[in-house]
């Protein structure tokens, strides 16, 4: 790195021109993330709310399933209603393994994530002051 | 390379967003938000206008965050999310010339300001400011965010041949602003 990238680097970290007070910054900061948070968890709800829609529809397509095979007469009706059930059913399953596998993907991905972060820690290195 | 200890925790917080932890999700905004918000506020000039740019980069960061597959690549993405934010604020705004004469009027006054300041590190400030945007986000993207050339290629969304002729030429440029200031 040249005398100039490095004289650059000192300028931007000392900043262009006017920056916020850190009262001020902090004010703006909280009015918005207020905002920002509600969606955060709106949009998972939303996720768990498609879920359970797609679980309840299965459910039901089983409960409708069981009830038209109680009903049917004949044969072809009959297999028919099995299949409807079968569908239901294996739909619950897939969701379930669905679950399983990202749930799983993600608690090993955070515990190699902690392991790594434990492994930087005890090489010495500390949080940055600035975030 | 090796990844710094705020790098793996950053992953770690994206990681736990992923799967819906709010108060990771909270974190997550507190480390980023004074970062987004500074690159924003250079490369608008308006203090209003960062504020509502990073609002809405961290609505699409809220709406994409899930289908992240890899949460390294977690800057560079936000950094390109909040770049073709500001580029669209500029264009829509066509303040060009006025953001340059109101991040210059800026600096002229916190340069009154500063006692004990180098002069050649005015120069160079002056300079900076005088560089179209995109010239001043690429050098903010080098040397302020720290990325490399693959990375901002990435986030500028050009091939890399085209970010290092860039910011040679830029450069280039601030070197003979530089030295003609110095010469008058």
């Amino acid at each position: 790195m040249n005398n100039l990238e490095k004289e650059l680097k000192k300028v931007f970290k000392s900043g262009l021109g006017f920056e916020p007070g850190k009262d001020e910054f902090e004010r703006k900061e909280i009015g918005q993330m207020k905002l920002i948070f509600e969606r955060f968890v709106k949009d998972i709800r939303q996720a768990r709310l498609v879920f359970w829609i797609f679980f309840l529809l299965s459910i039901g397509m089983m409960v409708a399933g069981y009830i038209g095979l109680r009903s049917a007469t004949d044969t072809r009706g009959m297999l028919s209603w099995v299949l409807f059930f079968m569908i239901g059913f294996n739909s619950t399953i897939l969701m379930k393994l669905w679950y399983w596998i990202v749930d799983t993907k993600f608690n090993v991905l955070k515990e190699m994530k902690q392991l790594q972060l434990q492994i930087a820690e005890q090489a010495g290195e500390k949080p940055n002051p600035e975030n | 390379m090796r990844k710094s200890r705020d790098q793996i925790y950053d992953e770690l917080l994206v990681l736990k967003c992923q799967s819906g932890n709010k108060a990771a999700f909270e974190e997550l905004v507190g480390r980023w938000e004074k970062r987004l918000w500074h690159y924003a506020y250079k490369v608008t000039g308006s203090d209003s206008a960062a504020w509502d740019i990073v609002q809405e980069t961290w609505l699409a960061i809220v709406k994409g965050i899930r289908k992240l597959n890899e949460v390294s690549v977690f800057p560079r993405w936000a950094f390109r999310i909040l770049n073709n934010k500001c580029t669209d604020w500029l264009r829509k705004q066509h303040l060009q010339y006025k953001l340059d004469n109101e991040l210059s009027r800026q600096v002229q006054n916190e340069s009154n300001a500063r006692q004990n300041t180098n002069v050649k590190s005015e120069l160079l400030r002056a300079a900076v400011i005088k560089l179209s945007s995109e010239q001043r986000v690429l050098l903010m993207l080098r040397y302020h965010e720290d990325f490399d050339i693959g990375q901002i290629a990435e986030i500028l969304g050009v091939p890399e041949g085209t970010v290092k002729s860039r910011l040679h030429r830029t450069l280039n440029r601030l070197k003979q602003t530089v030295e003609h200031r110095q010469n008058e």
